[in-house]
């Protein structure tokens, strides 16, 4: 997933703005996206993309859980409840640790470490890990 | 001889009243009916005996009205009695409707029915409508007997007893009135109530087939990290600086997956939550010393 840019903040890392990576041929979509795709490939940290394969993954499992309920109906409700909030869940938790580990928020995150950043994230998923284990019962 | 025949007699006389008991009935006693507009002349009398009832059926007709006049007497004194009715028994069903006679103290008495089209002529005693009668009565297909009940304070005998029977016949277009019958509590019918099926589970293959795909979304994650180097090289260095605190903080990691596993399948929460607690400590110590140690390593960008 491609990350959000930021022009705002000058940043140690040569981060261009959006703007200069405009395609040759504007009005061709398929040139746009590829040159998000590209520029996505170039720039993010080998970490952050280990965090985006990661939230991808939970979108797939989430979304295939979703398509499991419309097809055969949610028999029994609390068990699909319980997988799909942890989808969610973990997203969100690997989410908020991409942004406080992205190298380009760092002016934002001064006052937290990605050690510190990593093990709330570790905390908040066994705590997820544990109420969707209780909810499922 | 003459003086005791005299005190026989009156001793007779006056021992008469004691001798047998006085009755109560009525004389002079008849029931004319009159048609509306017919006038005085126009009224058919019929005389009634206290003793026999009346050979003839009396007919009301919807315009018609029925007048009853009579002297009550107690024994052979024309007096007032407590009580004086004309009685309609329904033959059907039982049900009996009373008019009061209005009698005067010298034991002259009438009432009259009234039919339905004529009003209150000013009156001084009840005059009934005939849709003052019981519906009943209006609809009964049998002639209704009447009958006079008088009846008093005192030894005398009332009396009751069938003195005519009448038939009342409507007119054709006067629509009846019959009231809603009224609300009787009873039990209802028995409900037989079908209940829903429980939800039943979908078909196992699908479930199946689903969690493969969920199954094999994980190699391809795994794989797509390895894609990407997944760090594995630092493995080594890592262990090599500090093993005890990484091999404590990766295991009680694990190990509170497993606590997790256990409580699903086995374990009830009071047994979950002090395992839980025992490695959540562990992995707080060991974990706090790892973190450091790839602190280190990440400010000196070796990461």
């Amino acid at each position: 997933m491609p990350p959000k840019q930021r022009t705002a903040a000058p940043q140690t890392v040569p981060g261009t703005p959006y703007s200069a990576a405009k395609p040759k041929s504007a009005n061709d979509a398929q040139d746009i996206l590829q040159g998000v795709w590209n520029r996505y490939v170039e720039k993010t940290t080998q970490r952050t993309k280990l965090l985006d394969s990661f939230m991808l993954f939970l979108v797939v499992v989430g979304a295939l859980q979703f398509l499991y309920v419309v097809l055969v109906g949610n028999f029994p409700f609390n068990a699909f409840l319980s997988g799909f909030s942890a989808c969610v869940g973990q997203f969100v938790l690997t989410a908020s640790l991409r942004i406080q580990t992205n190298p380009e928020n760092k002016a934002d995150f001064e006052s937290i470490s990605h050690e510190r950043a990593f093990a709330d994230f570790v905390f908040g998923s066994l705590l997820l890990h544990f109420f969707c284990v209780n909810f499922i019962n | 001889m003459k003086f005791s025949f005299g005190l026989v007699s009156s001793l007779l006389l006056s021992g008469a009243p004691i001798a047998y008991a006085a009755a109560w009935s009525f004389e002079d006693a008849t029931v004319s009916i009159a048609s509306k507009g017919a006038g005085v002349g126009g009224a058919s009398k019929d005389k009634l005996s206290a003793t026999t009832p009346l050979a003839k059926t009396v007919s009301l007709g919807a315009t018609d009205s029925l007048k009853l006049d009579l002297t009550t007497v107690d024994g052979k004194t024309a007096k007032r009695p407590h009580q004086a009715f004309l009685t309609l028994t329904d033959p059907t069903s039982g049900l009996e409707e009373s008019f009061v006679l209005s009698v005067k103290d010298s034991g002259k008495g009438k009432v009259s029915l009234v039919g339905i089209t004529s009003n209150c002529t000013g009156t001084i005693n009840n005059s009934q409508t005939q849709k003052d009668l019981p519906h009943q009565f209006l609809t009964a297909s049998k002639p209704i007997p009447a009958s006079i009940v008088i009846g008093a304070f005192g030894s005398s005998t009332p009396y009751k007893h069938k003195v005519f029977d009448l038939t009342v016949t409507r007119g054709a277009n006067v629509p009846l009135a019959i009231p809603e019958a009224p609300l009787r509590y009873a039990p209802e019918a028995e409900i037989h109530h079908i209940f829903r099926e429980d939800p039943k589970s979908p078909p196992k293959i699908i479930t199946i087939v689903f969690a493969a795909a969920v199954a094999a979304a994980l190699p391809i994650l795994l794989g797509l990290w390895a894609t990407l180097g997944a760090n594995v090289s630092h493995l080594s260095k890592a262990l090599g600086a500090a093993p005890v605190s990484h091999a404590l903080f990766y295991g009680s990691i694990i190990a509170m997956e497993g606590v997790f596993f256990l409580y699903y399948t086995s374990w009830n929460l009071f047994q979950t939550l002090p395992a839980a607690g025992l490695v959540g400590v562990v992995a707080f110590l060991s974990g706090s010393r790892a973190l450091s140690e790839v602190q280190e390593r990440r400010l000196a960008g070796l990461r």
